[in-house]
């Protein structure tokens, strides 16, 4: 999908999702689904930022530009990537 | 009737409390082959009876509710996922059975496992439905021209659609009976009168009295006896539910002869008084539509009887084999007329394949 | 009372009768069983298990031929979960293979009150290491050289960990070993106890290493784990361990578990915890002894 700094994401309900790091290697968990995946720093983050409250492409894309240290046309580009794979595998979706 | 001590537990959950350790090895027994275990498990979280059980049986009950919550929350996404695929259909879609009694939080859903979800939508949105369902991922699986036939004319329902990834499987029903039974019944009606669920959006269920005509229906005019205690079950705890409405049994009887199923409705009324002792008035089932004619109560009763004892070797009487095959011939013959159902029989015996969950 | 307090004969008799109860560290498993080898088996490997006596039990097996004529034409034996049968039928020469992994079925598709992972566990000093391992990797003979060499097993396949306390619980059976493992422990260990083999099984050639004395009767001590090893036989490495990424054995642990999805958020927190509380390596050997002394080190 194209990316839309407006555009509102979050958990889905019912999800049930888990996290832990170990030696900055993060592991999440999907309870309803029972998937269990290892993500990367940046898509972690953003997991994380979710995890707490939904939030917008803008919002996130700062959050990765800020962490990566990155131009935000960069952030942006790497972000649509990850909400595309996270969408996929159902650990995030847009609010409708 | 032998399968005691399950029949006095689901009678009266509250006696557990009451059980020594040889009730229980049977009892858990009897329960797991029929697919209750988790049920009485989680009744008996609910009546608080879990401490005053003896430390043998406690690991049993821990690990059924383990399963069930497990179940309740995966067939819940799943019927999300349906949701999602069919978001673009304008007509209804409702859930049935289990799925129905998982999503709307309905009386049975306690303790309960799930196999396939059901759906039913108008039979004019079928192809449509296909579609989208084949776009995202839930397919037939490789079946022969012989049972795709089978299905598409005569049948009620689409040949199960499995999901290329997941492996869950989805059956797409347009009427609660094949075409071709003996007795007809419609959908409109049931699509008509479906509630939407309010966290599911594009997602109904079916009015209190349809939910419990369909499992009748079900449940007296399919071949599979394997979870005949376990719909059983469903019923009476709907029955319960739905009678603390004044109005209920009026509208259910009302509604069976609306819909043409009066007499699997007598046959579930029947069997749940005298199986699960449901307080169901006398005149209910006295009154019952299309009710059949007295003389032929027993010997439908002997082989519901032996169709709902088959669960467990300690349940059954010596009889039960025949019965069995009795009640699955029945089950056929009530879907499709004679000089359609040998052939098929046939057709059907020589692809067996062993596996059967 | 044991069950080696039985002549093989009484022995046979209670199998044949369905009036045998075992109990193996947490269950209780009445066993059914005309087949002389399930007799000998059991009476050769599991002499130091304790019978019970009581009205209940977890499990009610039957190894045997199927009800009816079809017993005359193949001589072909099953395995019945309280008269269902969940396998194949085999050989009547596997009939013991066939009730090892009958049991093992029983206790991985029933007791989701544990969570329960696909690893050998041992324990020393107070101190339990799971084995996770890959098919051939080498873990069953590694887990019956140190069982043989003083470590107490708790399992050889299903680690129970206990979701009340997250410790690990044990069963204490005999130990399986497939194809050449057989004769690499024969060698190492000439007194251990070893059943008879089964052979052309789907497996390849199957016998079963005796539970020690002390393995069995300490079944009912938990154990606390300290420790992950991903054990690897290699020809010609030394032996020797190396760090493994914690995150990565959590994903290895969870994709090979039994139950760990089952579970849902308790499976991940039990896991997760078990992480936590182990350190995570790798191990390449080619010699046994020299293994054992790497394992002799980790435990000290």
């Amino acid at each position: 999908m194209t990316p839309d700094p407006a555009r509102r994401w979050r958990i889905p309900p019912e999800a049930d999702l888990r996290h832990r790091e170990w030696d900055g290697e993060h592991v999440f968990f999907h309870g309803a689904t029972g998937d269990t995946h290892r993500f990367s720093d940046a898509a972690a983050r953003v997991l994380q930022r979710l995890m707490a409250a939904p939030a917008d492409e803008s919002e996130l894309a700062t959050l990765l530009a800020e962490a990566a240290a990155v131009e935000s046309a960069e952030a942006t580009q790497a972000l649509g990537e990850i909400l595309g794979e996270l969408a996929r595998l159902e650990f995030a979706e847009p609010v409708t | 009737m032998n399968c005691h001590p399950l029949l006095d537990i689901l009678r009266d959950p509250a006696r557990m409390a009451t059980l020594d350790l040889g009730d229980w090895d049977l009892l858990l027994r009897q329960a797991g082959a029929a697919g209750l275990l988790s049920r009485i498990a989680v009744q008996a979280e609910t009546l608080g009876l879990d401490a005053r059980l003896p430390d043998a049986v406690r690991p049993h009950l821990t690990a059924a509710r383990t399963v069930a919550a497990k179940q309740r929350q995966a067939v819940r996404w799943e019927a999300r996922r349906v949701a999602q695929a069919l978001s673009d259909i304008d007509a209804p879609v409702l859930l049935l059975k289990g799925a129905a009694y998982a999503i709307a939080d309905l009386p049975p859903a306690a303790g309960r496992l799930f196999g396939d979800i059901d759906i039913l939508v108008p039979h004019a949105q079928l192809g449509q439905v296909e579609s989208a369902l084949l776009l995202a991922g839930w397919h037939t699986l490789k079946q022969d021209d012989y049972d795709q036939r089978y299905y598409r004319r005569w049948m009620h329902e689409l040949p199960p659609l499995t999901h290329i990834r997941r492996g869950t499987v989805l059956d797409v029903h347009h009427n609660l009976l094949p075409k071709t039974a003996r007795i007809r019944t419609h959908a409109g009606p049931i699509l008509a009168a479906a509630r939407s669920l309010p966290n599911l959006p594009g997602l109904s269920v079916p009015a209190d009295t349809d939910l419990v005509l369909h499992s009748a229906c079900h449940l007296f005019h399919e071949g599979e006896w394997g979870h005949g205690l376990r719909d059983l079950v469903d019923l009476d705890a709907m029955l319960r539910q739905f009678s603390l409405s004044p109005d209920f049994w009026p509208t259910l009887l009302a509604r069976a002869q609306a819909l043409n199923l009066g007499r699997p409705l007598y046959y579930a009324l029947d069997s749940c008084r005298r199986w699960l002792h449901t307080p169901i008035p006398e005149h209910v089932i006295a009154t019952c539509p299309s009710r059949p004619p007295p003389w032929q109560r027993p010997l439908m009763r002997q082989l519901f009887d032996a169709g709902l004892s088959s669960t467990h070797p300690s349940c059954r009487g010596r009889l039960v084999k025949l019965a069995t095959s009795i009640l699955f011939v029945r089950g056929h013959y009530l879907r499709m007329p004679w000089h359609l159902l040998l052939p098929h029989l046939l057709h059907q015996a020589l692809r067996r394949n062993p596996q059967q969950t | 009372m044991k069950l080696g307090d039985l002549s093989l004969s009484q022995l046979r008799q209670r199998l044949a009768d369905n009036d045998l109860a075992l109990r193996t560290g947490p269950f209780v498993t009445r066993i059914h069983s005309p087949m002389v080898q399930v007799a000998d088996g059991l009476l050769r490997l599991y002499a130091d298990f304790p019978l019970d006596a009581g009205e209940f039990q977890d499990f009610h097996v039957r190894v045997g031929p199927p009800p009816g004529l079809r017993r005359w034409l193949r001589p072909q034996i099953n395995f019945w979960y309280d008269g269902h049968s969940p396998f194949k039928p085999l050989p009547a020469d596997h009939a013991f293979a066939l009730l090892e992994w009958g049991l093992n079925w029983c206790v991985a598709g029933h007791a989701h009150h544990y969570l329960m992972l696909h690893a050998a566990v041992l324990e020393k000093n107070g101190r339990a290491v799971v084995l996770p391992g890959d098919p051939g990797a080498g873990k069953s003979t590694l887990t019956a050289a140190l069982m043989l060499s003083g470590w107490r097993l708790l399992s050889d396949e299903i680690t129970l960990v206990d979701r009340d306390d997250g410790l690990l619980v044990g069963l204490a059976r005999p130990v399986s070993l497939k194809n050449a493992s057989i004769e690499v422990i024969r060698r190492a260990f000439p007194d251990a106890v070893i059943g008879a083999p089964a052979y052309d099984t789907h497996k390849g050639t199957v016998a079963h290493v005796q539970p020690s004395a002390d393995s069995v009767a300490r079944v009912g001590e938990k154990a606390r784990p300290a420790w992950i090893v991903f054990p690897r036989w290699r020809e010609g490495s030394p032996a020797r361990l190396s760090p493994h990424s914690r995150a990565d054995a959590f994903l290895h642990t969870a994709s090979h578990a039994f139950n760990y999805s089952l579970l849902g958020g308790l499976g991940f927190e039990l896991n997760a915890a078990l992480m936590d509380a182990c350190a995570c390596h790798d191990f390449e050997y080619s010699n046994l002894d020299d293994a054992l002394r790497v394992f002799e080190e980790l435990a000290a």
